[in-house]
């Protein structure tokens, strides 16, 4: 008898594998397109993308007073607190500290976020050359404990250029592998150039030290991870997804931990992670790429870690070392977290356990103020983000 | 009223406030920013909203003719207009859906037909929805060459009187050069591997019919 198109057709072999497949493919699609989305709105394929980044990018056709402050808004700061505001005239510009943008525990006596200024200040007066304006700075004009961080008179001059300006916007830290290459000590020793008075720079290189100072290291990273009160100020420095990244323009971002590629395009696929993973994340890449791939470490130390002034020198020390550092294509990494333990032990009144241990590492009566590693990069370090020069100034 | 006619109607409404709402955040996104999302591109959002009010007003007009189908032209723009121009795209996309679901109850069948003897066509169809949906979020000559990649993969996917060598040109321009060049991204080198054995599928059917001459 004639089938008709009211009655079932039979399961078929054909028709089951048919099914089979159709189902898979369409969870396989299902999947793809969700994935898609992700990328979207994660910016994966947009890196160093949006009105975050924007302050990388139009920072050199900003002319004038305008200008230097664009160049100082991309100086390094810790973990990217960015603690400037500015007051632009076109004879000065006034540079303030910003209350609010601190890191809590991890920087309890605000030694990090002074030298964070320092860096910001150096970037802004090797801006003021090639825009024609000659920088007269004056620290802290108010005394230490005023709200002026820094008064910089401009005076106008011939344009005249230079180098450390031309790598302004190719500075960032970089927390990826370095290459096994050593560095020659005549390079590290022309990174640093004249020390300000009271801040001194030493390096730490040959086997011996550097594992000790590793050692050291991973040692504090797994300390102020396991110290709850740091662990909660650390981690509200992360920006976990690109929307909060743009929206607040500020903080550690996943494109700034030096991962691979593909590392990095899995990483910004994945769920936001936790604190506790973020931090056993931290201490593994500590261990395994950070301290496992420095060819030497460089140590600012002075004798008064305590003054403002020292701190702001220090700062703008350092900013400029990492930015000769940039011009000879030697990657750096800023890595405190000894000195934010040592800090911490201080104003907990807690038994002092790393400062004797860096203090061996150490000349005689110098303290250490700031720690980094440098190396031949394996890759570059990627921009993280920055408020404008309109939200920081007026 | 008819069903069709009250779907139409009400499409044309969720339409028209949808046109409005992406001209209030083109215009005035960055000062009403509780109302509109708080986007960090309403001038974009507002404009790609208008576009999407476009989408629902034409599906609206078209749901006059027999047929469903269309009625997926208002329930996309309707959930889109979520994400582009927030609170203000509760009333249209709510008008919206209900258009949808209504236009849907009055020739729904006939849809479901359709999309069901197309399965893999569907499938396909998808997946350049999520490649256009990555160049619209990547760096400008990413989002070009996915841009180009999924049109191209749309056209692999529907035009079925492209010769054979053409429509595999078309396929390998759809999926291989956005996914070699945004590698890193990881999910456009999935998408080429899921799209490349449906594309086969496609190709196949589109020789059958040669083969049943014979």
């Amino acid at each position: 008898m004639p089938s008709t198109l009211d009655e079932p057709r039979p399961v078929t072999r054909r028709s089951l594998l048919r099914g089979i497949g159709l189902g898979a493919a369409t969870v396989a699609v299902a999947g793809t397109g969700l994935l898609g989305y992700r990328v979207y709105d994660s910016g994966v394929l947009d890196p160093g993308g949006g009105p975050a980044h924007e302050p990388w990018r139009d920072w050199r056709d900003i002319p004038g007073a305008g200008g230097a402050v664009a160049a100082a808004v991309l100086a390094a700061s810790p973990h990217n607190t960015q603690p400037w505001t500015f007051v632009v005239r076109d004879d000065a510009i006034q540079m303030f500290a910003d209350p609010t943008r601190t890191t809590g525990s991890v920087d309890p006596f605000s030694r990090e976020r002074y030298v964070g200024l320092g860096c910001a200040l150096e970037n802004l007066t090797i801006a003021c050359g090639p825009r024609g304006l000659r920088p007269d700075v004056t620290l802290l004009p108010d005394g230490p404990s005023g709200a002026r961080v820094a008064r910089v008179g401009l005076t106008p001059e011939p344009a005249r250029p230079d180098p450390l300006h031309d790598v302004i916007d190719r500075r960032h830290t970089n927390r990826g592998p370095y290459l096994p290459d050593p560095i020659a000590p005549a390079d590290l020793a022309a990174l640093a150039g004249p020390r300000p008075p009271g801040v001194d720079l030493h390096w730490i290189t040959g086997p011996g030290p550097t594992a000790a100072l590793g050692t050291l290291l991973v040692d504090a990273a797994e300390a102020l991870c396991a110290d709850e009160q740091q662990s909660v100020d650390n981690f509200a420095w992360f920006r976990a997804s690109n929307d909060e990244a743009q929206a607040r323009r500020d903080g550690l971002v996943l494109d700034g931990q030096g991962l691979s590629p593909f590392e990095l395009g899995a990483a910004r696929l994945l769920p936001a992670t936790s604190r506790v993973e973020g931090d056993r994340f931290w201490v593994a890449r500590t261990r395994d790429v950070h301290v496992a791939t420095a060819a030497a470490y460089g140590v600012v130390t002075t004798t008064t870690p305590d003054d403002r002034g020292t701190q702001l020198e220090a700062g703008r020390l350092l900013q400029r070392v990492h930015l000769r550092a940039t011009a000879a294509g030697i990657a750096l990494q800023h890595m405190n977290q000894v000195t934010e333990r040592i800090d911490r032990e201080t104003s907990t009144g807690a038994p002092a356990t790393f400062a004797p241990r860096f203090a061996a590492l150490l000349p005689p009566g110098a303290t250490p103020l700031l720690t980094f590693r440098v190396g031949r990069p394996v890759r570059d370090g990627r921009p993280t983000p920055r408020r404008s020069v309109a939200m920081v100034a007026s | 009223m008819t069903r069709r006619g009250a779907a139409v109607g009400i499409g044309v409404a969720g339409g028209v406030l949808l046109v409005v709402a992406g001209l209030v955040q083109a215009t005035l996104g960055a000062v009403i920013p509780d109302w509109t999302g708080d986007k960090l591109a309403p001038v974009g959002l507002g404009l790609v909203t208008v576009a999407l009010g476009g989408v629902a007003l034409l599906a609206a007009h078209r749901l006059r003719r027999p047929g469903a189908m269309w009625a997926l032209g208002l329930l996309g723009p309707g959930l889109l207009s979520l994400s582009t121009v927030g609170v203000l795209a509760w009333a249209p996309a709510a008008l919206l859906t209900v258009a949808a679901v209504l236009a849907a109850m009055d020739g729904g069948g006939d849809a479901v037909r359709t999309l069901a003897g197309e399965p893999v066509r569907v499938l396909l169809t998808v997946l350049a929805a999520a490649e256009l949906l990555m160049a619209a979020g990547a760096a400008p000559l990413l989002a070009l060459i996915g841009g180009l990649g999924g049109v191209a993969l749309l056209a692999a996917t529907w035009l079925r009187r492209v010769p054979l060598g053409p429509h595999i040109g078309l396929a390998l321009l759809g999926v291989l050069p956005f996914a070699g060049a945004a590698w890193t991204g990881l999910v456009p080198v999935l998408l080429a591997a899921v799209a490349a054995p449906l594309l086969v599928v496609v190709r196949d059917g589109h020789r059958t019919p040669a083969a049943s001459v014979r």
